[in-house]
């Protein structure tokens, strides 16, 4: 029997899940409308289609975490706090030792984290930013000239290009490490796609902090 | 083919806009009424939209300090850019420059997007709620290629509007800017080089601004920034992954128990590369 510790819970997943789906797909849609490579493969209809696919799937993607807030407030402030928290020495050393780590783990030892590692924290900050942007300027662009000002329309459309290319490069680092591919990281996919639990053993080196706490405590600890 | 353009020469416009209300007959555009408060200008109506692909404007120019008002005229249409924008950022491929010379949007490949609205440097794609698609003049097509003028140009009483291949209205325009240059210091010939050069050749006896057409007309910074984010975002989806993959191999053979030894010695014991350092030094003391 080895122990497993409670990590996130179905709400967390189930919005992770369908977050995952939306933006893989609002990804390859806009991907469509943005490489001109891309225009000749499909037809006029497809494109129309993919625009009102990406309208909904838009509104989907902003609603989730706005609805997990709203079901369970904790987890806004949890969030922000977590992104927002002042940054301990271990935060620090961690951001200093990632990019050797990433190269060489086996040599270059992480110092203990809590619940969210710092540099997930700065992705997460990112994240919600790139979010906050795509709707703000996905909106504007909805509403359309002449209800908005033509400079409004293109300064939109530039901001959602940006976001566009910021987030393309942040989901490739976030699958890389996220899905675990990373052989430090393998197995993480169980985190969030799987039964949300971690072992014992994975949660101290990943968390070393939050596992010591969480192994004291014994709350959201079980033996499998 | 020679491409082809049409001429306008503002000296000789009567602003009686036949070429308006002929445009709109033979593309069958509606022409509602509208009733909207006197700005003092008889320009009407206020500005294009999808069902107005020409539109006659009335500028009023202040002459002879003053004393004198002129009446300048400008023809408000699509300027069938050789370098067009709307072309360019389309992602429906809608937009054609076609042989004779005209940039032509094919309505059932729009996707409604506005884009070309945006990107359009003067202001002419119009986007239409009910069929939810972009509209504009078209040169013609259907007229040009069975060899009959465009319909603005057929209805002009005076000749201010021609029609015929782009070399030689640009000639015909040199040659009239040449003729009204004494009385009119001002008067340029418009199209022969903005946006890479016109299929709209314009006599503008006051000056560009005076006619209503901007002075350098350009494509907007966001096309422009546009256009190098698309291989930015590629470069960078590439890079990110080749420093995955690299990372990827650096990672192989990685042991956690190994690691945990590190964080947690007195759980997993004391880590091997550690013990190995001890040994060696230990070996050294030895011999």
């Amino acid at each position: 029997m080895a122990q497993y510790i409670k990590r996130h819970d179905a709400l967390a997943r189930l919005n992770h899940w369908v977050f995952a789906i939306c933006g893989m797909l609002l990804g390859i849609g806009g991907a469509f409308m943005f490489f001109p490579f891309l225009h000749d493969l499909v037809s006029p209809e497809f494109l129309r289609g993919q625009m009102i696919l990406h309208r909904i799937l838009g509104g989907i993607f902003v609603a989730i975490p706005i609805i997990s807030w709203i079901i369970r407030p904790s987890n806004f402030v949890h969030t922000f706090k977590n992104i927002f928290s002042k940054w301990t020495s271990d935060d620090l050393e961690f951001m200093k030792k990632f990019l050797p780590y990433l190269f060489n783990p086996k040599k270059v030892h992480m110092p203990k984290q809590d619940f969210i590692k710092s540099g997930q924290r700065i992705s997460d900050a990112v994240m919600y930013l790139l979010i906050f942007v795509f709707m703000i300027t996905g909106v504007l662009m909805w509403i359309d000239m002449p209800r908005i000002p033509e400079w409004l329309f293109n300064l939109s459309r530039l901001g959602h290009d940006l976001a566009f290319f910021g987030w393309a490069c942040l989901m490739v680092i976030h699958l890389y490490l996220g899905a675990g591919i990373f052989q430090p990281y393998r197995g993480s996919a169980r985190f969030m796609f799987g039964d949300g639990y971690a072992s014992a053993e994975d949660a101290k080196y990943h968390w070393g902090h939050w596992a010591d706490q969480e192994l004291a405590t014994g709350e959201n600890v079980k033996e499998m | 083919m020679a491409e082809s353009a049409i001429y306008y020469d503002a000296s000789k416009c009567t602003g009686c806009k036949g070429c308006q209300i002929n445009c709109k007959q033979w593309n069958q555009l509606p022409a509602p009424f509208e009733q909207s408060p006197w700005t003092g200008s008889y320009e009407s109506p206020a500005s294009n939209s999808d069902t107005t692909w020409l539109r006659i404007t009335f500028n009023e120019e202040s002459l002879d300090d003053g004393d004198k008002v002129g009446w300048c005229f400008g023809r408000n249409a699509c300027q069938h850019c050789t370098d067009a924008a709307c072309a360019k950022v389309c992602p429906a491929n809608a937009y054609t420059h076609t042989a004779e010379g005209a940039v032509a949007l094919d309505s059932d490949k729009c996707i409604g997007c506005h884009f070309c609205a945006g990107a359009c440097p003067f202001d002419i794609p119009h986007y239409n709620a009910v069929d939810e698609k972009a509209h504009k003049c078209w040169m013609c097509q259907d007229r040009i290629r069975n060899g009959i003028r465009p319909a603005c140009v057929t209805t002009c009483p005076t000749g201010a509007l021609q029609f015929g291949e782009r070399d030689d209205m640009l000639a015909m325009a040199k040659d009239r800017v040449a003729q009204i240059k004494p009385i009119r210091p001002d008067a340029v010939v418009y199209g022969e080089n903005e946006m890479g050069g016109l299929h709209v050749v314009q006599v503008l006896p006051y000056g560009a601004e005076a006619h209503g057409m901007p002075i350098s007309p350009r494509e907007n910074i966001v096309n422009t920034t546009e256009r190098l984010l698309r291989p930015l975002t590629l470069f960078g989806v590439l890079g990110v992954s080749a420093v995955a993959i690299a990372s990827f191999i650096g990672g192989r053979h990685f042991s956690q128990a190994e690691a945990l030894k590190h964080a947690y010695p007195e759980d997993y014991g004391r880590p091997s590369d550690v013990v190995v350092d001890e040994i060696i030094v230990e070996e050294g003391r030895d011999a």
